[in-house]
């Protein structure tokens, strides 16, 4: 019951675009804007939802959303759209401490920026990466699909 | 008091797996500690994402080298429930069977590494023969002593016969016993007691601000188990205990991993009892349909987590994984804090870290 009532005032917050498209989640989802982070949070904190489980880079054609996934007898995800260039979101440490591992990744990864969090050592990465963020779209990692798949 | 900080790590003492903290001391009291990961960073989630999903199951297999088959299982019903696919009973039961046996498998490994870490060889001998036993059923069933191999989308593998279930029970019942002496050893031995009460304490309240999950948070009083939880597979026609403790130190993580052993005992006994009859796998549809699948199951560590997305094509869009290690692993500095050195070895084998799991 938590989550649903968490849900529904956390939908009030969100301004979902026309142009915003993205595929089904077999859990619960609420789009949301970077500045809209902290409020949702709040109010998952106030319904007693406290379990960040991970946080998840993912592309949709070319735009990065975070999902923060919460679980509280069952999930609920915010999709944090993440607009270029400002290209950040807050940190929610001081909330979540939990999540610090999580924005290091997100950060070393994605190289997207946390507000309010010091990512300026490596956690994941070598110390002399000079690879650029591994898991972003215009990386040079970015392995190329098999032709047939397409 | 001048303060020295000691670098442990990457190749450790303590662990077989790289880890590297550098410890700050005043004296003989740890100040504060500093984590470094990645030293075995493979890149699997970027590596899942140019292998088709079959291959992917041989590349999550390698995620950890102790709960490998909690990491297939996981991934495979994600990849299931996006395709909308009904495993047969008998394949979900015969992949419950390797969980709680690898469940088994791992706690023991685990009480062994401890005893070692504090100085009880003893114990650690007793914990690791033990162990023996559950893995000589474990490749008995699959072939294999830790990677088995043995999932598949849709199912698994390969099926059990009857000789290898009567194996299978009367091994149940010599690690039963031994169980039960490992029991006795942690909950009365003096020197075990003596090694691990009162340090590396969290209170109810650090499990829920850190987000911990698994038997570190049950042994804090937190009262979490996705196989209650959101039960997957087929738990909930099984019947099993939540061991849970309320002093939140190694001692308490001790108590509910013996514990909890026992109970993967009885799991394993009720599963071979009910094993139902049939089929073991479906066939895979090629095509997997657009969509995100988010897969939650209770490794012996704790909560295990997939997310994968579908683009339509051969390869997933993108696979996450969150092992509970990570969570752990954000508890040390706090729980090393104000402890004498020599405690030190006591705390970090006692939230049983696997490096190659919090890496990935």
């Amino acid at each position: 019951m938590t989550v649903k009532k968490a849900f529904i005032a956390i939908q009030k917050l969100s301004l979902i675009r026309s142009d915003d498209s993205y595929p089904p989640l077999n859990e619960k989802q609420v789009l949301l804007s970077a500045d809209q982070l902290l409020p949702a949070i709040e109010i998952l904190q106030k319904n007693n939802i406290f379990h960040l489980t991970t946080i998840t880079g993912v592309y949709e054609g070319q735009q990065l959303y975070l999902l923060y996934h919460f679980w509280q007898q069952e999930g609920i995800t915010l999709r944090i759209a993440i607009n270029q260039p400002a290209n950040e979101v807050p940190t929610l440490t001081h909330l979540i401490p939990g999540a610090l591992f999580y924005e290091r990744e997100i950060a070393e990864m994605f190289a997207v920026q946390i507000k309010g969090l010091d990512t300026s050592q490596k956690m994941f990465l070598p110390d002399n990466w000079e690879g650029g963020a591994p898991m972003r779209k215009e990386s040079p990692m970015a392995l190329n699909k098999k032709s047939e798949d397409q | 008091m001048s303060r020295v900080t000691i670098p442990i790590g990457p190749q450790h003492p303590l662990l077989k797996e790289p880890l590297s903290f550098s410890i700050t001391l005043e004296g003989e009291k740890v100040i504060d500690s500093v984590l470094r990961l990645g030293y075995v960073h493979r890149g699997i989630e970027k590596l899942a994402e140019s292998r088709s999903y079959i291959q992917n199951i041989t590349l999550f297999e390698r995620v950890c080298g102790i709960c490998s088959h909690i990491h297939t299982t996981t991934y495979c019903q994600a990849v299931e429930g996006l395709l909308g696919l009904n495993v047969p009973r008998r394949g979900v039961y015969i992949r419950m069977l390797l969980c709680e046996l690898e469940r088994i498998h791992s706690h023991l490994l685990w009480l062994g590494v401890l005893a070692k870490n504090i100085g009880l060889n003893t114990v650690f001998m007793y914990a690791w023969r033990d162990r023996e036993i559950v893995l000589d059923l474990m490749e008995e069933i699959s072939g294999g002593r830790v990677s088995h191999a043995i999932n598949t989308i849709g199912g698994v593998r390969k099926n059990l016969t009857e000789y290898q279930l009567q194996k299978l029970i009367s091994g149940l019942v010599v690690l039963s016993s031994r169980v039960e002496d490992l029991l006795r050893i942690v909950e009365n031995d003096r020197s075990f007691k003596a090694r691990t009460r009162g340090i590396g304490f969290l209170s109810e309240e650090d499990v829920r601000r850190f987000c911990v999950v698994g038997p570190i948070a049950r042994a804090s009083g937190g009262r979490v188990d996705l196989r209650k939880d959101a039960p997957y597979a087929y738990y909930e026609e099984l019947s099993f205990n939540v061991v849970t403790m309320s002093e939140g130190d190694v001692w308490a993580r001790s108590m509910v991993r013996i514990q909890e052993t026992s109970e993967a005992i009885r799991l394993c006994e009720q599963i071979v009892e009910k094993l139902p009859s049939g089929e073991i796998d479906v066939t895979m549809k090629r095509k997997v349909p657009t969509g995100e699948f988010i897969s939650r199951s209770e490794a012996p560590r704790g909560e295990v987590i997939y997310f994968v997305k579908s683009d339509g094509s051969q390869s997933p869009a993108r696979v996450k994984v969150r092992t509970p290690t990570l969570t752990a692993l954000i508890t040390l500095p706090q729980q090393l804090r104000g402890l004498q050195m020599a405690d030190v070895s006591a705390v970090v084998a006692g939230v049983d870290l696997c490096i190659a799991c919090a890496d990935r």
